[in-house]
């Protein structure tokens, strides 16, 4: 069964739907992230689980309960905030005690969890410091242990870093993963950030325009993207518009503008045929490009050096503009010089149905 | 800003503020503590304290502040946290409405509230008719009640400071702040306590302390409702024997240090608030929409406010244009023959062209003292800035009443401002420096909100593209403060038509009478005096109901105006 599971979601502000059917299940233990851009949804869907939003329709189940009607104090959904939320008329200490003080749990046992979870974050001493005395990053770990000391049910993150500068983000990144497989805790986490989604992610849900493109883990959102959104939005890709030529064995063959491609097709629901429209995505990363005296394929227009890769802005023959990436480069290639042949594998190719 | 320029500044300012302000507050303190023969003695204000009359004074002037304050909090407070929580019908005209009852002068309104609660009045008339109340022996709701009937008047007409100040607290939390108490299992009543209430003190300390040194002086509403058991009518009786009495004095300093105290108290605990430290992120909206008859309960809260608030006024209003108003609901009949006679009465016309002078020449004093002020506090380094933006504020502190009193006693024959009233004991200089140094706060407070809000670069750029200082002054920075300065400025103007303590005391003469003190003259004329002053009052609240919504409205925000 699943620990959190989002049925048929629908949320509307007034005109505006900013879910439009969004089912999820996230199983227990599970460290779950909604990936997307500003405006897609992710943040409401993580509030409707919260009870901070009531859903227009749908229903919000914890361990097959429905918890949709059930107001936030009740929910045992402790929630991570963005601004962190820490009440400035509260000592650290006092803020971690607040959700054990509304348990009525016992003095001498909420000093001894307050403790506990202040050496979880790394912050044993603090606890009778001022909340304008704790920089960024101690703010961000006080609001978490505020969160982790009501042992929740589950842990809700909304973009819990991105206060944070860029070294911070890092470490953060396995430390809240780390606290949150230590304590069992399913969380559910909503980011912008790519790479913290790739990096720190069970499973993940990809959102756009306020419905869900995909759900899996990191690997197959970036290997096998159900479609050009979800490609384009994760890592960098080539996409290239053209007709299809036939398929075999799940492999499609596309005639593009930029020559034929190979290609893996990710979506079940889709037979494709003959002069079907599709649109072929291949990464920067999967071509490789090397100088030929002979049959030219294409010419570099402009090179960028970023040490432990390089990109280059490719035209080819058809007149079709591509980037690619050379991972570990050990020659720089200028514009102007010979003329390219470019290499691609079809199983680094993904068709997707236009 | 050039330091130089920011130095002589801040002195001329300081000097200003030394001559006008501390010298006769001073003055009025020595007088409480040096005999006769100019020995230091501590008798007078022993002898206040010893006597039971002036201790009742204080007492009562004690009572009135706090009760009136809990009063207008308890008006306040809800009405802020429902504005915060939720979007209601007619939401944005009603919240601006409730603001209104501030410029209804609140002793013009006690008229009326005598007018309907008196021992002839329109609730006994009511009672009567419904036989619940024998006619030959009716009940004087304010005879006992007059405590209550001051308390009441304070309150609705201080209430809006209140709201205000609570309103902006609770505009600059962090909706999250309560989300997270919610999230974490507190319900919604024990969050109201644990978690918004303490976040809001700082907006209750600042306009409750306002609140309450302004109804803890206030001379003009115990006037009207005949109450001398209170030291600031004990005061303003005692000035006509001013020069052989210090015991007007010993009342002065002691009211001073009452609510300089207070006002210290609630400073110090904004001091030690954190609350600066949490900006507030562009989250979530956290107004929740109420419909259908939630909606109309919230609307109708607000309206009944408003409603209530307004009342008192209503009576005068119906009283300037009544022909006969004696142990009847309603008047008898219409009439415009008040507004009429009160054209032609010597005292109406004068007073109206007198306020509008005076309140004129203390608002164009404030404009430039304000702009000069804020420019030093906002956007120069020097050292002593902190320290005028304290000086300027302190006459928040000081009691309308104290300043009148000092000035009032230095303008005697042979003291330093002397020269000032002249040997025809014209106040107008007097009485336009006093209404200006009292609303000096809240100019400068508006025109350093407004010079905080906009960018440094915006003038720097006029000056890097060769602009003079005043050049840059009158085509971009002064552009860029105008709401707020006319805000301010109309303000200042509003407050000092509604002056009553400073009127009242330094306006000796029939021709130099302001509108309010000719209206408590009118008051106390035999025949029809009493409709006469609503005929004036009412023509008073057009010119402030005017002034208001156009300030509001420059102000844009609410509440930038009534912070300490």
């Amino acid at each position: 069964m699943d620990a959190i599971r989002a049925e048929s979601i629908v949320k509307d502000f007034g005109a505006i739907r900013a879910l439009n059917d969004v089912t999820i299940g996230i199983g227990p233990g599970e460290l779950f992230f909604l990936l997307g851009g500003s405006g897609c949804g992710k943040t409401t869907l993580l509030r409707c689980l919260a009870g901070l939003e009531t859903p227009t329709s749908g229903r919000v189940l914890f361990d097959g309960e429905d918890v949709t009607e059930r107001p936030t104090h009740k929910r045992e959904a402790a929630m991570v905030f963005q601004s962190y939320a820490l009440w400035p008329h509260m000592t650290v200490g006092q803020n971690i005690a607040f959700g054990l003080e509304e348990r009525k749990v016992s003095k001498g046992e909420i000093e001894q969890r307050v403790q506990e979870v202040l050496e979880m974050v790394k912050l044993v001493g603090f606890e009778n410091r001022g909340i304008d005395q704790m920089s960024g990053g101690q703010q961000q770990r006080v609001s978490l242990a505020r969160a982790l000391v009501v042992r929740p049910k589950c842990l809700l993150l909304d973009e819990p870093l991105s206060n944070l500068d860029a070294q911070l983000r890092l470490e953060m990144r396995s430390e809240i993963r780390r606290i949150v497989k230590e304590n069992g805790l399913t969380g559910v986490y909503v980011t912008h950030d790519q790479a913290e989604a790739l990096s720190m992610a069970d499973r993940m849900a990809v959102m756009n325009n306020g419905h869900v493109e995909q759900i899996g883990t990191p690997e197959e959102i970036y290997r096998d993207p159900a479609t050009a959104y979800v490609a384009s939005f994760i890592g960098e890709t080539n996409l290239l518009k053209g007709t299809v030529n036939g398929e075999e064995e799940g492999m499609v063959t596309v005639e593009t503008e930029a020559g034929e491609f190979a290609g893996r097709m990710t979506a079940r629901d889709w037979s494709p045929k003959k002069g079907d429209r599709a649109t072929v995505s291949v990464r920067p990363e999967a071509i490789g490009l090397s100088e030929t005296n002979d049959d030219s394929q294409g010419v570099i227009l402009e090179t960028t050096y970023l040490g432990n890769l390089i990109q280059y802005r490719v035209r080819t023959v058809t007149g079709v503009e591509v980037q690619v990436t050379e991972m570990n480069p050990r020659k720089v290639l200028q514009p102007g010089g010979k003329g390219l042949v470019l290499d691609v594998q079809s199983q680094d190719v993904v068709v997707f149905q236009d | 800003m050039r330091t130089r320029n920011a130095l002589i500044l801040t002195s001329l300012v300081t000097a200003f503020f030394g001559v006008f302000f501390l010298f006769p507050v001073v003055m009025v303190i020595k007088e409480a503590f040096v005999t006769k023969e100019g020995g230091f003695t501590f008798a007078y204000v022993i002898e206040v304290f010893a006597n039971p009359v002036y201790l009742e004074g204080i007492w009562n002037a004690l009572l009135l502040g706090v009760t009136s304050t809990l009063a207008s909090l308890l008006i306040a407070f809800p009405l802020a946290l429902l504005a915060h929580r939720y979007r209601f019908p007619l939401k944005g005209p009603l919240s601006a409405l409730i603001l209104i009852p501030l410029v209804l002068p609140p002793f013009v309104g006690a008229v009326g509230v005598k007018q309907m609660l008196g021992a002839k009045g329109s609730l006994n008339a009511f009672l009567e008719k419904l036989d619940l109340m024998d006619p030959s022996a009716p009940i004087d709701w304010l005879g006992e009640g007059r405590f209550l009937g001051i308390v009441i008047m304070n309150a609705l007409h201080l209430y809006p400071i209140l709201y205000m100040n609570i309103a902006a607290s609770l505009s600059h939390l962090d909706p999250a702040m309560e989300e997270a108490a919610q999230n974490l299992g507190c319900s919604p009543w024990r969050r109201l306590r644990r978690i918004t209430l303490p976040l809001t003190m700082p907006g209750i300390f600042a306009g409750g302390a306002i609140v309450f040194i302004w109804s803890f002086t206030e001379l003009g509403v115990p006037l009207v409702f005949d109450y001398a058991r209170v030291a600031p009518v004990q005061i303003y009786d005692g000035i006509k024997d001013l020069s052989s009495n210090p015991f007007p004095y010993a009342l002065v300093a002691v009211m001073l240090v009452i609510s300089s105290t207070v006002f210290l108290a609630s400073k110090a605990l904004l001091g030690r608030s954190r609350l600066g430290s949490a900006p507030r992120p562009k989250g979530h909206q956290c107004e929740r929409l109420l419909g259908g008859v939630k909606g109309f309960l919230v609307m109708g809260v607000f309206l009944a406010v408003f409603l209530v608030a307004s009342l008192p006024h209503l009576g005068v209003i119906f009283l300037s244009v009544a022909t006969d108003w004696y142990g009847s609901i309603l008047p008898e009949g219409m009439t415009s023959a008040h507004y009429e006679e009160a054209l032609g009465h010597p005292l109406v016309v004068p007073s109206i062209q007198n306020s509008l002078l005076y309140a004129s020449g203390s608002m164009i004093i404030d404009l430039i003292l304000g702009l000069a002020i804020a420019w030093v506090v906002v956007r120069s380094t020097i050292r002593g800035r902190a320290f005028l933006d304290a000086l300027v504020m302190l006459p928040l502190a000081v009691p309308g009443l104290v300043l009148a009193f000092g000035y009032l006693a230095l303008a005697q024959e042979g003291r330093a401002f002397h020269f000032l009233m002249g040997a025809h004991q014209n106040p107008v200089i007097l009485l336009v420096i006093a209404y200006a140094v009292r609303r000096l706060p809240y100019v400068v407070r508006a025109a350093v909100a407004g010079l905080q809000q906009s960018n440094v670069a915006l003038e720097e750029a006029a000056l890097s593209l060769g602009a003079t200082p005043m050049r840059m002054m009158r085509r971009i920075a002064l552009p860029l403060l105008a709401a707020n300065l006319i805000a301010g400025g109309i303000l200042a103007f509003a407050f000092a038509m509604l002056e009553v303590s400073d009127s009242l005391i330094l306006a000796q003469q029939a021709e130099h009478f302001p509108i309010t003190k000719a209206i408590y003259s009118l008051l106390s004329t035999l025949g029809n005096g009493y409709e006469l002053a609503s005929a004036l009052g009412v023509w008073a609240m057009v010119f402030l109901g005017i002034s208001i919504v156009g300030a509001v409205i420059l102000a844009g925000k609410r509440g930038g105006l009534f912070r300490m």
